[in-house]
C-alpha cells in the first residue's frame, strides 16, 4: 500500500512537470487553444493575446511555453489529468516491476 | 545503463525539484502587497504606520467621489524624490493636476464625436477637481490614502495587517478556477476611444482609453475586466525598437508609471507578468466587473515617461476574468477567462493617435475600427 501510494504521488508530480514541457504551435488560429501536459494535454491555454507572426514578433510554427494564468485564460479538463496520473502510475509501477526483477 | 538513468530521474525528481522550488521561494522572499487603510486616513499617518514596520512606500491610491462617479488614481513613488510628508503632498497635487489636464484635453479632441451623447458629458462633468498651483504655495490639502504598494518580508506585511489603521492586505496568490464561457456580446465594451499623445508633463506621455457598455448582463459577483492595451516593442517591427511609452517594469511586472486614473470599479494597474519582451502592456482593470454600469461612460488614462520610440503602433483587446478569492481585488487575485479583439495586432497605428471603436449590433459581432484622427 505505501509503495503504491508512492506511485501515485510520483506519478502525479511528473504530469504536473510535463506543464513545463512547450508546445507546438502550428498557426495563428492554434494560439487561441494551447494545449499543456503529457500524455495527453489536460490545460488548454488562451494564448491570442501574443501578436505570433505580425510586424516584428516571432513567427509560427514554434515552440511555445505555458503562460501566467493571470494573463492567459486557461481551462483544465480534469479527466485527461486523472488519465494521466493512471497511465503515468500504471507505467512507473511497471517500471518498478521491471527494476525488480532485474536485481 | 538504463538503471542509472532511472536513477537520475528520480534523483532529479525528488532532490532537485524540491531544491528548486526552495531556491525560489528564497528569492522570493520580499513580497510585494497592496495594504488597504481604514476611512480618513492621511498620507502622514500612513507614512508612520509604514516606517514603524521598516517597509517602503511605492505608490498609493486615492478615491475622489464626483457626482455619480468614484474616481480613482495611483501615484507611482518610481521617480519621486521626496523627504517629508509636505513635499510628498505637493508633488502628489502636482501630479494630479496635470493628469485633470492630460485627460480634459483628450476629452476635448473627442467632443466632436460624442456631441449628442449626455452620458458622455456626464463622464466629462464628473472629472476630479483639482488644486492647481497649491504646490507653490504650500497649501495643498491632506490626501486620504485608500490603498497603497509596498514590499517587505512576510513577517513586517503581516505586522503591518495587525495595526488598527489597516482594513487588509492582499498578497499574490496563485489558486483559479475554470470559469465558465459567457457570450463576448454580454460582457465586452459597446464602443470607446483610444488616445495616446504627449503628456502636459515635459519627457512624459499619456494612454487614455474611454468604454461604454451597453450591456453588463454577461458579469457576476466575482468577475472582472481588462482593457489590454499592447505597443508594439520588437526590435523587427516596422517603427523600429522600443515603445511610445516607456517599456520599464518592475520585477513583478507591474509596469512603471508616474500616475494613473480611472472611474472604473475597483482599478488596478494590470501587471505583464510572464509577457514576451516584444509586447508592452498598458492596462487598467477593474476588479469589480459586476459594480460597471450600463450606459455609462469609463475613462482609464495612464502617464509614464517617454519610451524609446517615437513612432510606435499597438493592438487593444477586451478580457473577462475572475476574482480569487472572491475578496481580493488587486491584480493578483484576477484571473483571464476570455478575451475578444478591439484592435488586432496592430491596428492602432500610428502610435501617438486618436482612435474610435464601436461594436455595431449587440448580437453580432460586427465592429468598425477608425483610423487615425
Amino acid at each position: 500500500l505505501k509503495n503504491g501510494l508512492l506511485i501515485v504521488v510520483l506519478s502525479v508530480v511528473v504530469v504536473l512537470a510535463t506543464l513545463l514541457i512547450p508546445t507546438a504551435v502550428l498557426s495563428p488560429e492554434a494560439t487561441a487553444a494551447i494545449g499543456y501536459g503529457l500524455p495527453f494535454a489536460y490545460i488548454v491555454q488562451d494564448q491570442s493575446r501574443i501578436p505570433f507572426g505580425v510586424d516584428g514578433a516571432p513567427a509560427l510554427p514554434r515552440w511555445q511555453g505555458v503562460g501566467s494564468p493571470w494573463e492567459y485564460p486557461v481551462q483544465l479538463q480534469p479527466l485527461y489529468l486523472l488519465l494521466d496520473i493512471i497511465i503515468v502510475a500504471v507505467l512507473l509501477g511497471l517500471a518498478r516491476l521491471w527494476l525488480r526483477r532485474l536485481t | 545503463m538504463l538503471q542509472k538513468r532511472i536513477a537520475v530521474s528520480l534523483f532529479l525528481i525528488f532532490v532537485g525539484l524540491p531544491l528548486g522550488l526552495h531556491a525560489q521561494s528564497q528569492r522570493s522572499d520580499q513580497q510585494r502587497a497592496q495594504v488597504y487603510f481604514a476611512p480618513n486616513t492621511e498620507l502622514a499617518t500612513m507614512l508612520a504606520e509604514l516606517t514603524k514596520n521598516g517597509l517602503p512606500l511605492l505608490a498609493f491610491q486615492r478615491r475622489q467621489p464626483q457626482g455619480t462617479q468614484l474616481w480613482t488614481d495611483e501615484f507611482s513613488l518610481d521617480q519621486v524624490v521626496w523627504q517629508t510628508s509636505t513635499d510628498l503632498t505637493n508633488q502628489y497635487w502636482q501630479s494630479h493636476a496635470a493628469l485633470r489636464q492630460d485627460l480634459l484635453a483628450s476629452y476635448r479632441r473627442l467632443a466632436a464625436k460624442r456631441i449628442e451623447d449626455p452620458a458622455w458629458q456626464a463622464l466629462v462633468d464628473s472629472v476630479p477637481e483639482t488644486f492647481i498651483g497649491c504646490w507653490e504655495s504650500s497649501s495643498c490639502p491632506t490626501i486620504i490614502i485608500y490603498r497603497i504598494t509596498t514590499e517587505g518580508s512576510p513577517q513586517s506585511l503581516q505586522n503591518l495587517a495587525q495595526s488598527t489603521l489597516v482594513d487588509r492586505v492582499d498578497q499574490q496568490t496563485t489558486s483559479n478556477s475554470a470559469p465558465a464561457q459567457v457570450n463576448p456580446v454580454l460582457w465586452r465594451p459597446q464602443k470607446g476611444d483610444v488616445d495616446i499623445q504627449p503628456s502636459s508633463v515635459a519627457g512624459e506621455r499619456y494612454i487614455n482609453n474611454t468604454m461604454y457598455w451597453g450591456t453588463t448582463a454577461g458579469f457576476t459577483a466575482n468577475s472582472a475586466y481588462e482593457h489590454d492595451f499592447f505597443l508594439n516593442n520588437s526590435e523587427e517591427s516596422a517603427y523600429g525598437p522600443g515603445t511610445y511609452l516607456t517599456a520599464d517594469q518592475s520585477l513583478t511586472g507591474i509596469p512603471t508609471v508616474a500616475h494613473w486614473t480611472s472611474n472604473l470599479p475597483s482599478p488596478y494597474l494590470d501587471t505583464r507578468f510572464e509577457d514576451p519582451d516584444f509586447v508592452r502592456s498598458y492596462t487598467i482593470g477593474a476588479a469589480d466587473g459586476a459594480a460597471i454600469v450600463a450606459d455609462t461612460w469609463y475613462t482609464s488614462l495612464i502617464r509614464a515617461a517617454n519610451g524609446e520610440a517615437d513612432i510606435d503602433n499597438g493592438y487593444l483587446q477586451a478580457q473577462l476574468g475572475h476574482r480569487t478569492p472572491p475578496d481580493c481585488y488587486s491584480t493578483w487575485c484576477v484571473f483571464g477567462d476570455q478575451i475578444v479583439d478591439i484592435y488586432p495586432a496592430y491596428a492602432i497605428d500610428p502610435v501617438p493617435g486618436q482612435y474610435s471603436w464601436q461594436f455595431y449590433s449587440i448580437l453580432l459581432p460586427v465592429i468598425e475600427r477608425g483610423g487615425p484622427s
